[in-house]
């Protein structure tokens, strides 16, 4: 266990530049990415308030639930891509599909993501905003 | 000295039982025999076939009862003993318990009941020669012993003194019987302190619950990243749980893992949900992974030290999402969450068992015959029928997970039989290993990048390094603009998704690179220890965190505690960390780590290239025509 919690560490310390990598280039494996980083680019501290209560909901899931989000991404571009899977139901990624679907749930969250990311489907919006809350943490 | 003398001393027979007594004796003595009995159910001695006697007498162990301070005394005084159906109790003892009505924070707080607690202890000694109540299995399995044995003087594996209420439960399992129904009987906390005894020796010994106490519920999840570890309660309040899981990760190339790893998975419900269903199963970053781990505070694991016991073996709760990544990512296993068949009352019963291990167990991993297998089972057979435990006799892990698919029907909550790999991944009994995706992308990225030559992902991981990869990454994308846009962001999200892999991969050897070469240089090993020294906010024990009386914390002590820790955690973990990126940069300024400096470098440039890569297919994102 200690074994595992050095590397959990030395993966929290060293990887400063890792954890950005991460961030940015998981992040380009969606394909509302490019939504998300023209809104970080374009208007960065003004566009990122309406996502707070989506970056808390990121960040509760914890260093290891948010890589597994990025990860998750992945695989959910693809399915985008293919064309399998148009709406939240469809997502059969589990973390990504829990998150989609707690954001969807909860309208005031909603309303503010609609706010600033007006075009494209609810999926894609939502998704969108999980986008920039990773980039964001 | 002389005082205990001048007690007047009475033979009289008490049958408030079915059995005799007989008390050679004080008055007092019989009087608070008589209030002993009173709490015991009176079909307790029922067994006992003959008379029993119990006598005073001055103990060897006397002398050490020279102070009147309860919380003072020393911990080998000996009370009282039993000798088939005789007791003694020490003569000091009945006269510090008719003297002293002084009430003490500790133990059982006051002589007068410590004197009853002997009484409990030495009759349900007495009751137990009959019974052999501390023989049962499940009596075994609460307690901790290396395997269900029909000796009762085997000794208990657990050795944490700091939730004990009294540390002489652990000499064997007679002790620990007649220590926990001193508790039972007298301490009207115990049962929410130590749930899953209470409520067996409740049963077992026909002494009712009290019900005064609230039992708190709440765990802390532990985790092995800094930031996280300690930082999220949790209730495990069975109201709150929809199924347990049997979690089983595939066998894994180190040589402790080549059975598999053994883990219950607990889905947990989100907040909002009003009632626990099936829809919980969605929930997974609520849901919690159990597992049986030895706590290994050395940099390197010792096999010598895990053969022999000397790691302590504990229960640890993490985010089931932590487990997975660990598996599936970190070590590309398989992970197999298979629900099992529980009624509600074994469900309660598993959970209480759960509470009591994470706050109060640590007993010792041996490699070979009690590990995170062996563990698992016992904890599972506890909650089980004995028809139902039965059915698992295996012990490694890979076994029982066999087993419980062989008993699909009896065991699992679901039908498991007869499902192809990819129905297990659809219907959620597996998640694979991420090994497909990584090599997904690596394939996808070989149609582009000739250099890429490796059929093995495994051997192009061993040959590769950053420098010759920027080197064809750098090739490939000034030639880019012959590939249409589809394909150039398929192609950013592969390159991204590889990289990221390989980054992650390669920062989780260097520890164990730092530890291979410190053995041949002091200075080293002097940073790596002292990095270690570092890390201790990890090697925090729960019930370092959260202070109770004894056993599973009570709610106020666990609010008063919890809040006091969680106040100064964030600075500790922000000192921690910035220390060990001090050490680590003097590790890593070390002449053996000059070639890991030059992949850290490649690597960073890597991610400016495929960070300028990703700004440039943006400009092609169109979410229309996407979605």
């Amino acid at each position: 266990m200690k074994t595992l919690l050095m590397i959990g560490t030395l993966m929290l310390t060293l990887n400063s530049f890792a954890q950005s990598s991460i961030e940015a280039t998981s992040a380009t494996t969606l394909s509302p990415f490019a939504t998300a980083t023209r809104l970080m680019e374009t208007a960065l501290v003004s566009s990122l308030a309406p996502f707070g209560s989506t970056i808390a909901t990121v960040q509760r899931r914890g260093v290891a639930g948010k890589e597994q989000l990025k990860d998750e991404l992945v695989s959910l571009n693809d399915d985008m891509l293919s064309g399998k899977v148009k709406t939240i139901d469809q997502v059969r990624q589990p973390a990504l599909r829990e998150l989609l679907l707690e954001i969807e749930a909860d309208e005031a969250q909603l309303t503010s993501i609609n706010s600033v990311i007006t075009e494209g489907s609810k999926l894609h919006r939502i998704a969108t905003a999980v986008t920039v809350s990773l980039l964001a943490n | 000295m002389l005082r205990w003398f001048a007690l007047p001393v009475f033979i009289f027979c008490l049958r408030s039982q079915a059995a005799v007594i007989e008390i050679n004796g004080p008055f007092f003595l019989k009087e608070v025999l008589s209030e002993t009995l009173q709490l015991l159910p009176s079909n307790y001695l029922d067994s006992i076939n003959g008379k029993i006697r119990i006598e005073s007498a001055a103990l060897k162990s006397d002398q050490f009862l020279s102070s009147d301070d309860l919380c003072r005394v020393n911990t080998d005084v000996t009370y009282g003993f039993t000798k088939k159906n005789l007791i003694v109790i020490s003569s000091r003892l009945i006269e510090l318990a008719s003297d002293q009505e002084r009430v003490f924070s500790c133990g059982h707080k006051s002589f007068r009941n410590l004197l009853k607690a002997v009484m409990v202890h030495e009759l349900t000694h007495v009751k137990d020669n009959q019974e052999k109540i501390s023989s049962d299995p499940d009596f075994q399995r609460i307690m901790g012993i290396k395997r269900v044995t029909r000796n009762t003087r085997a000794s208990v594996m657990n050795q944490n003194l700091t939730s004990s209420p009294d540390p002489y439960e652990f000499q064997n399992l007679q002790e620990s019987l007649a220590v926990n129904a001193e508790y039972l009987v007298l301490d009207p906390e115990f049962e929410c302190r130590k749930p899953a005894t209470a409520n067996y020796l409740s049963r077992k010994l026909g002494i009712p619950l009290k019900g005064q106490c609230e039992k708190n519920h709440h765990v802390i999840v532990q985790s092995a990243f800094m930031e996280d570890n300690y930082q999220l309660p949790v209730s495990i309040n069975p109201a709150r749980i929809y199924q347990i899981h049997y979690l089983f990760a595939g066998k894994g190339k180190a040589l402790m893992s080549r059975w598999g790893h053994a883990m219950f998975r607990l889905i947990v419900c989100a907040p909002f949900r009003k009632v626990a269903g099936p829809e919980c199963l969605d929930d997974v970053s609520y849901h919690l992974a159990l597992s049986y781990r030895a706590s290994i505070t050395d940099l390197n694991i010792n096999y010598l030290k895990g053969a022999t016991g000397e790691y302590p073996s504990q229960l640890f709760v993490l985010r089931y999402l932590e487990v997975q990544q660990e598996y599936t990512k970190f070590e590309l296993r398989d992970l197999f969450s298979v629900p099992l068949k529980m009624t509600k009352f074994q469900k309660s019963e598993f959970l209480d068992l759960t509470l009591e291990r994470y706050w109060t167990y640590q007993g010792k991993y041996y490699f070979l015959d009690n590990n995170c297998g062996t563990e698992t089972l016992k904890h599972l057979q506890f909650a089980l029928s004995s028809s139902e435990e039965n059915l698992i006799s295996s012990l490694t892990p890979l076994r029982i997970f066999s087993d419980i698919l062989k008993h699909n029907e009896v065991l699992a909550d679901e039908n498991l039989q007869g499902l192809s790999r990819e129905q297990m991944i659809e219907k959620r009994f597996l998640a694979p290993s991420m090994f497909s995706e990584i090599y997904a992308s690596y394939h996808f990225l070989q149609n582009y990048i000739p250099d890429f030559k490796e059929k093995s992902l495994e051997s192009f991981i061993e040959k590769t390094n950053a420098s010759d990869r920027l080197r064809v990454y750098e090739s490939l994308l000034s030639n880019i603009s012959s590939l249409n846009m589809i394909e150039q962001k398929q192609l950013a999200i592969k390159l991204s998704h590889f990289e990221r892999y390989l980054a992650g991969r390669f920062l989780m050897e260097l520890p164990k690179k730092a530890m291979q070469q410190m053995d041949k240089d002091p200075e080293l090993k002097a940073e790596v220890l002292e990095m270690g020294q570092g890390l201790k906010l990890l090697s925090l024990q729960p019930w370092q965190v959260v202070r109770s009386r004894y056993g599973v914390p009570l709610k106020p002590e666990f609010e008063s505690s919890f809040d006091s820790f969680s106040q100064t955690r964030e600075s500790k973990v922000n000192a921690s960390i910035e220390a060990q990126m001090n050490n680590l940069q003097k590790i890593l300024g070390k002449n053996y780590f000059k070639k890991e400096l030059t992949e850290i470098e490649g690597l960073k440039k890597i991610k400016l290239l495929t960070l300028d890569f990703i700004n440039q297919t943006r400009h092609y994102f169109n979410p229309k025509e996407d979605l």
